[in-house]
């Protein structure tokens, strides 16, 4: 597997291939819907003609096929592994923070919107704080980019939102 | 003749004309941006769009796709960074003209070529399509059925290194669009209870989500690593290095070869613009005077790519209008904004929405001259947008996103579905899952699935009623066929 903290990208991996770990979550996954999330999402009780659930119990069906077809390509090329170092410990460590980032920020928008009850009362506190959130995980900017994606951009969007397009924000 | 000129009227109403100039600068100024490109412009503009009236929204989508295309090529002659596969063809030549001093000239070329590749190709859907959606009105849900798993297996087949994850990404796709109340019995499918979700995903959201975030967290990740050459941009403003009128005419040949190519390859679903860009590079080496200043800085290389891969996006809408199957990943984001507007793509579009159609077509025409304009005055200005931090750009581009979902699907909802394909996007796009197959089959799942519940009700009550429809037959039986014969050179075709 080629989530490793190094990211290498060296083909060669002492691992199994990633891509027949891929086949194997994608041929579970497969699995769960057809025996678990299918029945009970999908009523086809009293569905005349064909039911309801065919389309997706097809499509299930062939993600595990083709789940299978990765598992056995990459059993076959054992020791190579194209896609080693391609996803490593940092990148999803990274991805966290910036999802972790942009959802304090939606739940502060929400709750600041709750509260005050008027348009762009949570936009304006929690865009500011999502921006410099997200300039710190780009990089250390320089002071003056912090004050123009606290203070300028918000402004900006507002505008073309707020005047513009006359669409409310929470 | 009434429904045109009307179209035509309506395409020539200020808002139309408004939003088609809008849509233009926002392409361009989004291609432009290192790391952003012009599918990722549309996705970020179709929320932007749902206020507006359909021409104008459409029109307003038109402008991006086509500024994007040329913005694709500022950064990649400036910068040497190609924000799409196809724009690393123009950095072949494209870079080396500009750092030889002349990168007015070398943008001069890409825009003039890149307005003559697009007016050609939408020339040829203009001429084209009308006459084709009357043939494809003759065909039925089983030839439907045909034609859309033969296209489905092209894009596929040439989606990326495996043919088996390009399928699933499709088939993933497909089955999401199940998400939401069944069309026939009106049973809820997969919607866990919630109301939001019964008229399915919601397809900007979802969009944005596998597209534009996750290209922008891994922007974001890059951090300090990211110095870019500014020097070439910063020359833009010394010297004068013009390309006259009379020299562009020069490379008319090169141009129209790439426009041929460009549109042959468009009206094929899944072949893609890279293809193209790297087919008429190939060609245009091949039938030079001089074959060996070809990646040197020569403006017929630049010439040969940009016609090439801008002929391929009015092309794609010949499927797409036609049949309502998009061939690439800027098509599909189309249909998502026409679906949005309550137009369905295919050929019955010519009747229920013929003015809405001609005026799109006068709203293309009309993109083009506006990116020869915009293209031409902004050109100083423009090329200062690659000298943009990215830590100004990506933040603001990932609140866009945030907010513009927001305002168009009216509540935070869609926002947390954007978020949770993020995810889902990031991890596919590291694991070379094919992002443009996955969107594909979201948009084409619907159409697929009631193509194939009437073919299915038609032939189960005569197995042998297939025998009536040799067209579908002959598709049917090329479709291994086809994926054979592109997985055998997918190689070539992909690496150009």
């Amino acid at each position: 597997m080629s989530l490793s903290p190094e990211g290498s990208g060296d083909a060669k991996s002492s691992g199994p291939a990633t891509d027949l770990i891929l086949g194997i979550i994608i041929v579970l996954f497969s699995l769960l819907l057809l025996f678990w999330i299918i029945p009970n999402q999908v009523n086809d009780a009293g569905a005349f003609g064909l039911p309801p659930s065919l389309a997706p119990r097809a499509l299930a069906w062939l993600m595990t096929g083709l789940g299978v077809v990765l598992i056995a390509q990459n059993l076959r090329g054992a020791h190579h592994d194209p896609l080693a170092g391609k996803l490593t410990w940092s990148d999803a460590g990274h991805l966290a923070l910036c999802i972790a980032a942009v959802a304090v920020m939606l739940t502060v928008m929400g709750f600041v919107g709750d509260a005050f009850g008027t348009p762009y009362a949570g936009f304006w506190v929690a865009a500011p704080l999502g921006l410099i959130a997200f300039t710190l995980i780009h990089t250390k900017a320089p002071l003056w980019a912090y004050a123009f994606n606290a203070v300028a951009a918000p402004a900006v969007i507002y505008a073309g939102f707020w005047w513009g397009l006359e669409l409310p924000l929470p | 003749m009434d429904t045109i000129f009307t179209a035509m009227l309506d395409a020539l109403s200020l808002t139309t004309f408004l939003s088609v100039v809008l849509g233009v600068i926002i392409g361009i100024v989004i291609g432009a941006v290192p790391g952003l490109n012009a599918p990722m412009a549309i996705a970020v503009a179709i929320p932007l769009t749902f206020t507006m009236a359909p021409l104008a929204a459409i029109g307003m989508l038109v402008g991006v796709m086509k500024g994007g295309g040329f913005g694709g090529a500022i950064g990649a002659i400036l910068l040497n960074t190609p924000g799409e596969p196809h724009s690393a063809a123009t950095t072949l030549d494209g870079h080396p003209l500009a750092k030889s001093g002349k990168p007015r000239r070398a943008l001069q070329t890409a825009l003039y070529s890149s307005v003559a590749g697009d007016s050609c190709s939408d020339l040829v859907l203009i001429l084209l399509a009308p006459t084709l959606a009357i043939f494809a009105l003759r065909a039925g849900p089983v030839e439907l059925a045909a034609i859309l798993v033969i296209s489905l297996t092209l894009i596929a087949s040439l989606s990326g290194r495996s043919l088996a994850k390009g399928i699933f990404a499709a088939a993933f796709g497909a089955f999401l669009s199940t998400v939401g109340v069944d069309p026939e019995t009106a049973a809820p499918r997969f919607t866990f209870g919630h109301v939001d979700l019964f008229d399915g995903l919601p397809l900007a959201a979802v969009a944005i989500g596998v597209l534009a975030v996750p290209e922008i967290i891994m922007r974001l990740q890059e951090g300090r690593n990211y110095r870019p050459d500014a020097a070439t941009a910063a020359a833009m403003s010394e010297g004068d290095d013009r390309l006259p009128f009379r020299e562009f005419l020069t490379l008319k040949k090169t141009v129209f070869r790439g426009a041929g190519i460009g549109t042959a390859i468009g009206a094929l679903p899944g072949l893609g613009t890279t293809l193209a860009a790297f087919l008429s590079y190939a060609a245009t080496k091949r039938f030079s005077k001089a074959p060996e200043k070809l990646g040197t800085g020569a403006p017929e290389g630049i010439a040969a790519t940009e016609s090439a891969n801008s002929a391929v996006s009015g092309a794609n809408l010949i499927p797409l209008l036609t049949l309502g199957i998009p061939g690439n990943l800027t098509a599909a984001l189309l249909v998502g904004a026409f679906l949005i507007h309550g137009v369905t793509p295919g050929p019955l579009i010519f009747q229920r929405d013929a003015s809405l159609i001609y005026g799109l077509f006068a709203a293309m025409i009309m993109a083009n001259i506006m990116v020869l304009i915009v293209g031409s005055v902004g050109l100083r200005v423009f090329a200062l947008i690659v000298k943009v931090p990215p830590f100004v750009v990506y933040p603001i581009v990932l609140l866009l996103c945030v907010v513009g979902i927001y305002v168009s699907q009216g509540g935070f909802f869609a926002v947390w579905v954007m978020l949770v394909f993020s995810v889902l996007g990031f991890f596919m796009q590291k694991l070379e899952i094919s992002i443009v197959c996955f969107i594909i089959g979201l948009v084409l799942g619907p159409m697929i699935e009631l193509s194939i519940r009437q073919s299915v009700i038609l032939l189960s009550r005569n197995p042998s009623a297939i025998l009536d429809h040799p067209f579908a037959l002959v598709l049917f039986a090329a479709t291994p066929f086809v994926a054979w014969l592109l997985i055998r050179d997918r190689k070539k075709l992909s690496d150009g």
